[in-house]
């Protein structure tokens, strides 16, 4: 049963799950246990067939994640005398807590959508750079300020190079500075800005629109569109994987339907 | 009938334009065979330098032919020759209204792209479920990550200037002014590069995903 102190809420509409992540009073912040549920969502998430499309969001007004939780951070330094945030890291990993946030980790191919209702942080906005699309409220903003307190933002300054280009993700990763919602949207780097309150709605919307292909579909396009990139491009083009969705199941069905609703649109 | 015709210019240009009136200019086995016979023109032709692929009626092309997938019992027909990437001669897709599936992909193999502001791209149609190979390989280099996840998961569409931003579109023009503007491209371009072999093309397309030494490196031997 889940309770409204939970970390993390999960809420199960369809074949969406929506996973909130609820420490309001510490802007979402990554500790008090959200790193684990979290990473427990993940491979929930990932291995049940029932679900589709998994949507990520901060609860409240204020914040989507921003971050490790600092304070937390400092009181497990000076109990464990770790010297700097890397030792705390490092530590972590000892115990088996690894800071996840890239669903490809895991070998989770299915569709991941942040709502960024406010505050995109830190080791949060690499939360929401590891999901495949991002809605983003007007009023939010997202960056990468570790460096603002002499830490790196190593997991993801080599993912903004494919998601915006060189000299952005070196700009956000050297000075801390923010993005607007507009400006992320301009540079591709959220799908779209939504009005202040509305992302988990749109991102649902998106979601449900998503449910709509099938399983393998939806697969085989996300797994093709990671694994193309970084290869020379007849190389990549040349390459498949199993099961293209047109030896699916649903192909045949998938055509008649298609003729039967007219959805293919026809114009000229 | 043909449903594909081919007109010389001056300056070397080659249009090609789709019409199947009626059919969204839908990509039946005909119209890709008509189209890779068009290249084969362009391709061997000394005099021909820029290729510029358009559709008549307002569509570009709404992608495969649904009706004769559902009619026939082998799956998509080979893409072997369509895409003109390939080529070693550029070509300039002047895009109005519709650009779905296929007809999206074919797009993206051109090198250029000049759109009619009211020019829509994408893969809307859910119940469609064939794999686009080209378009998840190249989505990702012409635009970023993000979009083409977006593109290719949601199945919504994206207009020219949304694009523009993007970077997939080059340049958007006023409704119905897409083919003149491409044309005008086409032409200077062909007027600038008095050969083919000048247009360095099949060296970007291949560098394309190369590890940044490497093509360096082959740059400097081509130099």
């Amino acid at each position: 049963m889940q309770q409204s102190d939970d970390v993390l809420l999960r809420e199960i509409d369809g074949e969406i799950l929506v996973a909130t992540m609820n420490r309001p009073e510490r802007m979402n912040a990554l500790g008090g246990g959200l790193t684990e549920a979290l990473n427990e969502a993940w491979l929930d998430f990932r291995d049940d067939p029932a679900l589709k499309v998994m949507i990520i969001t901060g609860a409240g007004e204020r914040a989507f994640c921003s971050g490790v939780d600092m304070r937390q951070n400092d009181e497990r330094a000076r109990e464990l005398g770790a010297q700097s945030a890397q030792a705390l890291l490092d530590a972590d990993r000892s115990r088996g807590v690894r800071m996840s946030f890239n669903g490809n980790n895991f070998g989770l191919w299915k569709p991941l959508i942040a709502a960024i209702n406010g505050w995109c942080l830190a080791a949060g906005c690499e939360m929401a750079m590891a999901c495949d699309l991002r809605v983003m409220e007007e009023h939010a903003q997202m960056g990468l300020p570790e460096v603002k307190r002499g830490m790196g933002a190593k997991q993801t300054t080599h993912k903004l190079y494919y998601l915006t280009n060189l000299n952005i993700g070196l700009e956000m990763a050297w000075t801390g500075d923010t993005l607007t919602a507009q400006r992320a949207c301009e540079l591709g780097l959220v799908t779209e800005v939504v009005p202040k309150g509305q992302s988990v709605e749109r991102a649902k919307e998106l979601a449900r629109r998503i449910c709509r292909f099938p399983s393998e579909y939806l697969q085989y396009h996300k797994m093709r569109t990671f694994q193309s990139i970084g290869l020379p491009l007849d190389y990549s083009m040349s390459i498949d994987q199993r099961f293209p969705p047109e030896e699916g199941e649903g192909y045949r069905t998938g055509l008649e339907e298609s003729l039967r609703q007219g959805q293919q649109v026809i114009s000229g | 009938m043909p449903s594909l015709s081919t007109t010389r210019r001056e300056a070397g240009v080659l249009v090609v334009e789709m019409e199947r009136p009626g059919n969204g200019n839908a990509l039946d086995r005909a119209l890709q065979q008509e189209i890779c016979e068009a290249w084969g023109l362009l391709e061997s032709d000394d005099e021909l330098l820029v290729g510029v692929l358009h559709g008549t009626g307002g569509t570009f092309t709404v992608g495969h032919d649904v009706a004769e997938l559902a009619a026939g019992q082998e799956g998509p027909a080979p893409l072997e020759g369509l895409f003109p990437h390939e080529l070693s001669k550029p070509v300039v897709a002047a895009v109005e209204g519709p650009c779905y599936g296929l007809g999206f992909e074919l797009a993206l193999a051109c090198d250029l792209r000049v759109a009619g502001e009211d020019a829509r791209f994408g893969f809307p149609d859910t119940n469609l479920h064939v794999s686009y190979r080209l378009a998840s390989s190249l989505l990702p280099r012409v635009t970023n990550l993000g979009t083409a996840l977006d593109l290719l998961l949601t199945g919504e569409t994206m207009d020219s200037r949304r694009l523009e931003g993007l970077r997939l579109v080059n340049r958007v023009t006023a409704p119905g002014q897409a083919l003149e503007h491409a044309l005008e491209l086409a032409e200077g371009m062909a007027r600038r590069f008095g050969s083919a072999e000048e247009f360095h093309k099949q060296q970007v397309w291949q560098f394309a995903g190369l590890p940044l030494p490497t093509a360096l490196n082959l740059a400097g031997q081509h130099i």
